[in-house]
This record gives structure tokens, C-alpha cells and sequence, in this order.
């Protein structure tokens, strides 16, 4: 794997360490994870404080607790019959004095329940003002009646049912009904009943003791007042009152039932809330939106509960983009991300506030004196409710506990927030940071490419340096315009090197010419000077020493020029065909002791060249074959076109090439033998041809020849489209 | 009084030599090693006639300064630039400055003294303005024999003393082939290859060329040599 990316380009290193980058939005999911945790246990302490303060207030308030007095301390918002609590004792004597207190949570009933009323009702005829309270150990209840005919109970009658009368309906725990009835004979002290299910006959002979109640006439109606002991009613018992009103005291029969039950419906007995002030106050200042406060007694039985744990979430719409030209970008990006990470559901359904019972495991717990807090699901699962509980103790004994209940929703919405927000930004760094990497990536790799190709084309495969400058001004400071740099201070040198090298022969030459010089005219000199030296052999031979010193000295000096000249020359369309036809015609007048063999086809042969050089060209190439040919043999001259390129070979008949010669044979100063000691071999003849034809666009090369023994050399130069 | 020669050149024993061989054919020689002696020299007597080396000591473009100096002090003296260097550049250079001749070591000290001799005739010629030119017409092209000059559409030609004698040997017979050999033998210098008539004949088509774009007297006969189209 790690050779392999070694070995990879540069550009897929840049993508895997981009991919790298990946790592950073899974850490800032993790952070936030661990975020969502460390904040839950935060709620979870939070939590366990809340209840602990409560259990504080409530230590020591064993009243609250007591199942002596039985009476549930319930309150919730959705509770029934609310019992108030009252400043003073009240007197049973139809006067409403006592219920000062209460004025403000009397309640008001007109009737409004139309399966009570019949079509005679009129609003006006019949309508109750009712207020709840306790006093002690007592419940009292207080009517004022407004009803235009007051019927009292007839004795003759045998049915309870035919007068004005307050029924009232008590569901015990067990869920068993009484019934008690309360009618009058007179104003003043009455008896309630314990009567049947129908309310017409009494169960019992005497009336019920322990309620008391005292009627008393009014102008528009009558009052009651009604006395119970607390305990009566017991825990969880509920209780429904009903006047009835019986308006004709010769027909008897029932105008109207009105129930003080704040349902519509509420034919039902209601639940008796009795309203500790204390306690109220105590919660209700504990109160606080989205949690949800249980106080338990050491049964596991619910005393009382207030608050909720529905709360609206705030999904933290109104963040702030960054400012600027991103903030469009970023927006769309929001949009997109939005759905991305799971909002926290504003809904769900826990443990309704009206059980009796909170029988979990951890409350047990809680009840052995335990504080504790733990999470746990909501009972559909779609949300986590933290569940916190500390026991109220009384000295050393445990009289409950409260338990303080919160959905995590609030901390859930907090990590969605920061889990979209982290998105969000990571995605766009990460895009930026991608992006960005891309394009210096592709940079830099286009650099080092155009670097690469820059530089292997600066140097030819001979290695002739042909472009010593590396266009590495361009990138003034950075490591690849140094390297650049140093690449085209490095092929300025091979190349003043190189050309120090190919200028040698032309340096070499001049400096020769001058002592060559000196020899030549002095021996011309002598021979003026001394009559008849001409003929001496020695003289003879010092003028062709000198002679052939001096083709030496032409032949290095000839590529030197040639170069030059070329450099000026300008080359146009002719026919290569042509050409060579007529040079080896002119050959075959000028060096009539060899045989030429020409192979050129009847089509033209057109190239873009100049005339004079190639023609020197071919006469090195004749030159090298005549060399090399056994005396005798024909030299081939041949030309024909090949692909795009035209192309001249000159084959003769001879020794062959040596294989380590084959490839160095087009470099100066290189040679394959001697086989005329009287003539000069420096190996510049094929070096001119190759800068003939590298000056065409062609190359040259030696091959052996395989029909005979022998070698042929080939120059190709490319050849101008057929029109 | 016979004819003063100036030779400049920085070898000791060339100097002599050339020295000993215009001597001898009676002119009278000043020589001198290097640029500061030269112009020394000049300054107290002009030459009538200069051949100069190129490259003197350590000054590589010596002998163009001392061209240039005698330009100014005499318009007409024959100058003739006698040098290792033999490249296009140095050559075209040197007849910028208005050398008659330039050619290259190692130098025939006969064909030598054949040159200045032709050159003394030509300056000779050219300050007494001959009454009877000797000239040879050939369509567009005019030789004068005496003061060897060229003209080409009636423009005149700067050519040198060898191109001179090239153009005289081609245009003499229109139509036929001098071979490489022959006009080896009309540059009379010691030594000539193939490729140094090439040399000439792609300088003087230039020359041409830049008078008339459309010249194209001289023809290549490819291997063998050249000829003046006769058409």
C-alpha cells in the first residue's frame, strides 16, 4: 500500500491527503456526541438538584403525606372540582358571610348542558352560583339557587324526587357509587340521605350524620350550605354535585338539573381537588416550562404533579450566516444540510399526570433513600425523558419523594443545532479546502509536466542542447522556479559546454592555420628563393604534408561553418527526386571511376529545403559510400517516399558497421576505419549530414544492408503532402 | 618610388615571410605587429596599400579597428583582409568596412602578389578613370575588366576580388559548366575545397539578390559545378 502511493503521482497523493482532511467533520461528530453526553449529565444534575431543593422545602411537611388525613394533594391543570381552602370556620346557617374568601373561585352554572334541561328552561328561572372549600377537616360546599319557586320536601310523598333537592354523587376509590340526597321541608338545618341509584327512595331510615347541611330563603331563590369530613370523600374519590329544580308544587315534576361539574358532559362525578395554598405555591414556584414535577408518598402513589414536558423546540432558524459574498452560497448550502442531521420531535406521549401510581424501579430506589437521575425513553420512544428523584425524609424517615422529569429535547435541539452548524461550516471549509488543494494540485502538477517536458525537450537524443532556457522566470520564488532555474543554469552550462565542444575543431583549426601558415609560405619561399629545390622529393614531400594538413584543418572548420550558414539560409519547395538525379548525373561526370546506381521513382518528391545544402549532404553521403565501397561495386543512390517522409539512402558494398559504432557514427569527430591512408577520416562527414538533415527536420541513420554485405545510410526528411 | 605596403600581422615569422615575398617583387614594405604600432605607423606614413590580420595579440577585432582608421584617412586604398578566421560572419564584416579582398590562411604568396598587383592596377584605374573600359556585356550583367567592377541591371556590385574573378570565369561562357576544379583554380588561393566555392557562389547569389530578387543567372550543376544560364 505505502509503495504503491509512493509510487502514485503527485496529484493522487494531493487527493488521498484531501481525504485525509475527511477526518475532521467525523471528530467534530464525535465532539459533538461527547458534547450531547457531558450536557445530559449537566440536565441529568440539574435535574437532581431541582429535586433536592424541592425535597428540602418539603422535608419535615409529613402532613403532606400523612394517609391519616387521606386526602389527596393533587394538582394539575386538568383537575375537576377545585377546593379552596377557607380563612375561617364556616357557620351552618344559609348566610353566605364565611364565603368571602372564596368570591373570586365561586363558579357559575346556567344550565348550558342540554341533556339536562327540558324546553321549558329559561335561563333566567334557574341558574347556580357554587364555590368549594375546606376548612380543618371538613369540605364544605356552598349554592345559591336562583329558582323562582321554591318547592320544599311534601312528607306525604313517598319519592324523595319531587322537590327541590342537591344531589350528590360519591364515587369511592373502588369505584363503587353512593348516592346522598339533600332535601328540605323548611328553611333551616336539613338531613342528607343515603338513597338509591334512582334518587327516589333512602336506603337508610336515618338520615346520613356525617353530612350536615342548612338551607335558608333568598329573594331570588334559596342558599345552601353543605359540611363534610375530608376523610368521607377519602383518596381518590370523586365527587358530583346536582341541583335539581322542581318549580310546581301540585305536579312536583323536574324543570332542571344543573351539575357543578365544569364538563359539559358532567353527569360524571368529578375529582375533588382541594387546594393547598401552600403547597400551590411552593410548586407552582417551582414551575418550570418543559419539566415536569411529581411528588410521590412512600407507597409510590402520586401527590401531587405540576408542570409538562411538551415544549416548543427552538430549531435555531435564526443563526447568522458569515457576512459577505458567501453568505448566498452558505444559504443554499443550509438549505441542503438542513435536513440532514435528526431534528428532535416536538411531540410525544409520556406518562399521563393523572396515574395514581409511579411504580418504576428507580422511584423504589429513590424511596429506600436514594437520589438518583437516569434517562430513559418516553413510553411511544420518541423522545428521552430524564427522570431525576430525591427522597423528602422527616428526621430519619422517608415520607416520598419528588421526582423532576424533563425531556432531553432541549439538549437533543442544542446537538442538532451544533451538528448542522458543524455540517454546515465543515462542508464548506471542506469544499473551499478541496477546491483550493485541486487547483494548486493541477498547478503544480501542470508545473513539474511542463517543467518535465521543457526540459526533456531541451536536450536532444544525441544530447545536443537545443533550448538552454527553461521558462522558470515565470515562477519567481518558489522551490520549482528554482529548480527550474537551476535546470536552465545547468543546460546553459552542458550547452556552452557542448558548444565548446563542437567549436573545438573550428578553435583548433584557426590555431593551426597560423604555424600551418608559416610552414606553407616559407616553403614557397624556398622555392623561389632556391632554384630547383622543386624537384627535390623532400620539398615534394612537405608541400603534401602540408596540403593534407590543410584539408584536415578545411574539413574541421567545415561544420562549424555550416551551422552558421544555415542559420541565414531560407528553405523552399523542391523536388528531391529531381535533385538527386541530377547530382549523381553530375556525380557520374565527375567521378567517372565509380559505378552509381540511381532507384528513383517517376512521382515527384517534394520537400521544403534548401538546394545547396542538401546537395552537400549527398555529396558527404557519396563521399562516405565511395570510401567504404570495395573497388568495383555499384553505389545505390536511392530515393522514395516513406509514410510522411521522403527519404534518400546510399548503400554500398563494403565492410560492415560495428555494432558499438552504429549509434555514435553521426557525432563528430567519429569514425569506422581507414581504408585510404592518404586521406583524411575525422568523422566529420557524417556529422554534416545529420545537421543537414536535422536542419530539415529529418534525422540520419546507418544500418547494414541486408540483401548484401554492406551498409546503407539513410536520411529522412519530411515530405510535403501530395496536393 | 615604389608602392608601400602595409602588413599587419601579429606572427613574427608570417609577417617576414609575406614581407620577404612583396619584396621581392619590389614594393616597399612597413610592417607591423600589433594595432597601437599600426596606427602609429599610419599616422606618420599612409600606406598605399594594407593587409591586415584580423586578430592581433589580444585584440580579437583588430584588424576591423585598423580598417576602419584607414577608411577614414584614405577612402580608395586597397585593403585586403588576410586571416585564419574564415567564417560568413568575419567575412561579412570585413567587407562591410569596405575590404577589397579577404582570404584565408594559409595564403600562396605568388597568387599574393598576383592580387595586390591587380588591386594596385584597379586603384590605379579607378583614380585616373580610364579613358577606354574595358568591358564585357552579357544581357544585364556588365563586366569592366580594368577597374573590375560589376554591374547588374546597371547597379553596381560590391564584390571582392575573388567573387570578382568567379563572375568574370562563369560569365565568360554562358552555357557551360565550370567545374569545381576550374574555379578552384580562379580564386588562386593556395588551398580551396568544394564546399569554399560554395561559400563564394552562395555570397555572390546574395549579393544579387539583394539588388534583383529574381536573379538566377548562376545555376547549380549538383556534383559538378556551376554555370551562367545562357538564357
Amino acid at each position: 500500500m505505502l509503495r504503491r502511493l509512493r509510487a502514485a503521482s503527485i496529484q493522487i497523493k494531493l487527493i488521498w491527503l484531501v481525504l485525509a482532511l475527511l477526518i475532521i467533520p467525523w471528530l467534530g461528530y464525535h465532539y459533538v456526541q461527547e458534547m450531547k453526553k457531558f450536557l445530559l449529565q449537566g440536565q441529568q444534575e440539574a435535574l437532581l438538584l431541582t429535586a433536592s431543593g424541592i425535597a428540602t422545602v418539603l422535608n419535615d411537611r409529613s402532613e403532606l403525606f400523612n394517609p391519616a388525613t387521606g386526602v389527596p394533594e393533587v394538582l394539575g391543570e386538568r383537575s375537576d372540582l377545585y377546593a379552596h381552602r377557607l380563612d375561617s370556620l364556616v357557620q351552618l346557617d344559609g348566610k353566605l358571610g364565611d364565603w368571602e374568601s372564596l368570591q373570586q373561585h365561586a363558579t357559575y352554572h346556567t344550565g348550558g348542558d342540554p341533556f339536562l334541561c327540558d324546553e321549558n328552561y329559561r335561563p333566567n328561572s334557574f341558574s347556580l352560583k357554587n364555590a368549594i372549600g375546606y376548612y380543618e377537616n371538613f369540605l364544605y360546599a356552598m349554592f345559591a339557587v336562583n329558582d323562582d319557586h321554591v318547592v320544599y320536601r311534601d312528607l306525604d310523598l313517598l319519592h324523595l324526587d319531587t322537590s327541590d333537592q342537591i344531589r350528590i354523587l360519591l364515587q369511592r376509590p373502588d369505584n363503587t357509587l353512593q348516592h346522598y340526597l339533600m332535601v328540605a321541608r323548611a328553611p333551616g338545618r336539613t338531613s342528607v340521605y343515603l338513597v338509591d341509584e334512582d334518587w327516589r327512595l333512602p336506603l337508610e331510615g336515618q338520615p346520613a350524620t356525617e353530612f350536615t347541611g342548612e338551607i335558608a330563603e333568598t329573594e331570588w331563590g334559596y342558599q345552601v350550605e353543605l359540611r363534610m369530613p375530608r376523610d368521607v370523600i377519602g383518596t381518590r374519590s370523586k365527587l358530583g354535585f346536582f341541583v335539581v329544580d322542581v318549580d310546581d308544587a301540585d305536579d312536583r315534576s323536574i324543570v332542571a338539573t344543573l351539575s357543578t361539574s365544569p364538563q359539559v358532559s358532567g353527569s360524571d362525578p368529578a375529582q375533588i381537588l382541594l387546594s393547598s395554598p401552600e403547597l400551590t405555591k411552593i410548586l407552582k414556584g417551582l414551575d418550570q416550562p418543559r419539566s415536569l414535577i411529581w411528588i410521590l408518598d412512600k407507597e409510590q402513589r402520586v401527590r401531587a404533579v405540576v408542570g409538562g414536558l411538551s415544549a416548543p423546540i427552538d430549531s435555531g432558524k435564526s443563526d447568522a450566516p458569515p457576512p459577505g459574498w458567501l453568505q448566498s452560497a452558505y444559504q443554499r448550502l443550509q438549505s441542503r444540510i438542513e435536513a440532514l442531521p435528526k431534528s428532535p420531535v416536538e411531540q410525544f406521549v409520556d406518562v399521563p399526570t393523572d396515574v395514581t401510581h409511579r411504580p418504576d424501579q428507580i422511584f423504589t430506589t429513590i424511596l429506600k433513600g436514594e437520589a438518583r437521575a437516569h434517562a430513559r425513553p418516553s413510553l411511544d420512544r420518541k423522545a428521552q425523558i430524564i427522570v431525576a428523584g430525591y427522597p423528602i425524609r422527616s428526621g430519619d424517615e422517608i415520607l416520598g419523594a419528588v421526582i423532576v422529569e424533563q425531556s432531553s429535547n432541549v439538549v437533543l435541539a442544542l446537538q442538532y443545532r451544533l451538528l448542522r452548524n458543524l455540517s454546515l461550516a465543515t462542508t464548506f471549509v471542506f469544499a473551499f479546502v478541496v477546491v483550493a488543494l485541486f487547483m494548486f494540485a493541477w498547478r503544480l502538477t501542470a508545473r513539474v509536466r511542463r517543467l518535465h517536458t521543457t526540459t526533456e525537450k531541451a536536450i536532444t537524443a544525441e544530447g545536443r542542447v537545443v533550448d538552454g532556457r527553461i521558462p522558470a522566470h515565470k515562477y519567481p520564488t518558489d522551490e520549482l522556479g528554482d529548480l527550474g532555474r537551476s535546470i536552465t543554469a545547468m543546460l546553459q552550462r552542458l550547452s556552452g559546454y557542448t558548444r565548446y565542444l563542437e567549436g573545438m575543431p573550428d578553435t583548433l583549426a584557426h590555431e593551426m592555420n597560423n604555424p600551418l601558415n608559416v610552414v606553407s609560405s616559407s616553403l614557397q619561399i624556398l622555392e623561389t628563393e632556391i632554384p630547383g629545390i622543386r624537384k627535390n622529393q623532400y620539398m615534394q614531400r612537405a608541400r603534401t604534408g602540408v596540403a593534407r594538413l590543410r584539408a584536415i584543418l578545411t574539413s574541421l572548420t567545415e561544420a562549424a561553418n555550416l551551422e552558421e550558414a544555415m542559420r541565414n539560409e531560407v528553405k523552399q519547395p523542391l523536388n528531391l527526386a529531381a535533385l538527386v538525379t541530377e547530382f549523381v548525373d553530375g556525380y557520374r561526370i565527375s567521378q567517372p571511376d565509380h559505378r552509381f546506381q540511381l532507384q528513383v521513382g517517376d512521382d515527384p518528391l517534394r520537400i521544403e529545403g534548401n538546394a545547396d545544402h542538401l546537395a552537400q549532404m549527398l555529396d558527404k553521403l557519396i563521399d562516405n559510400a565511395v570510401q567504404f565501397s570495395l573497388p568495383g561495386r555499384a553505389i545505390v543512390v536511392r530515393v522514395r517516399r516513406r509514410g510522411k517522409n521522403a527519404e534518400i539512402a546510399v548503400l554500398n558494398e563494403g565492410r560492415a558497421l560495428p555494432e558499438n559504432l552504429r549509434d555514435r557514427l553521426f557525432d563528430p569527430m567519429v569514425s569506422h576505419g581507414k581504408t585510404n591512408p592518404k586521406r583524411s577520416h575525422l568523422g566529420l562527414g557524417l556529422f554534416v549530414v545529420r545537421l543537414i538533415a536535422e536542419y530539415h527536420h529529418g534525422q540520419a541513420w546507418a544500418d547494414n544492408r541486408a540483401d548484401l554485405p554492406g551498409v546503407a545510410v539513410t536520411v529522412s526528411i519530411p515530405a510535403i503532402e501530395r496536393a | 618610388m615604389s608602392k608601400v605596403i602595409a602588413i599587419v600581422e601579429d606572427d613574427t615569422d608570417q609577417r617576414a615571410n609575406y614581407a620577404h615575398a612583396l619584396k621581392s617583387q619590389g614594393y616597399a614594405i612597413h610592417t607591423y605587429g600589433n594595432c597601437r604600432a599600426a596606427l602609429a605607423g599610419f599616422k606618420r606614413h599612409l600606406p598605399d596599400l594594407a593587409i591586415l590580420d584580423i586578430m592581433l595579440e589580444d585584440e580579437i577585432d583588430g584588424g576591423f579597428d585598423l580598417c576602419r582608421d584607414l577608411r577614414q584617412r584614405s577612402p580608395n586604398m586597397p585593403i585586403i583582409f588576410l586571416t585564419a578566421r574564415d567564417s560568413d560572419i568575419d567575412r561579412v564584416s570585413g567587407l562591410r568596412l569596405d575590404a577589397w579582398d579577404y582570404i584565408t590562411k594559409p595564403v600562396n604568396l605568388q597568387f599574393l602578389a598576383v592580387r595586390v598587383s591587380s588591386l594596385f592596377r584597379i586603384a590605379s584605374m579607378l583614380q585616373t578613370e580610364a579613358e577606354q573600359p574595358s568591358t564585357l556585356v552579357l544581357g544585364d550583367l556588365t563586366l569592366d575588366q580594368n577597374t573590375m567592377s560589376v554591374r547588374w541591371k546597371g547597379q553596381v556590385m560590391n564584390l571582392t576580388l575573388t567573387e570578382f574573378w568567379l563572375i568574370e570565369a562563369l560569365a565568360r561562357h554562358p552555357g557551360h559548366v565550370k567545374t569545381y576544379d576550374a574555379l578552384m583554380q580562379v580564386t588562386r588561393q593556395s588551398y580551396v575545397e568544394k564546399n569554399t566555392i560554395n561559400g563564394y557562389v552562395r555570397r555572390i547569389r546574395k549579393k544579387f539578390k539583394e539588388a534583383d530578387r529574381n536573379f538566377s543567372m548562376i545555376k547549380t550543376v549538383f556534383g559538378v559545378g556551376y554555370r551562367w544560364n545562357s538564357d
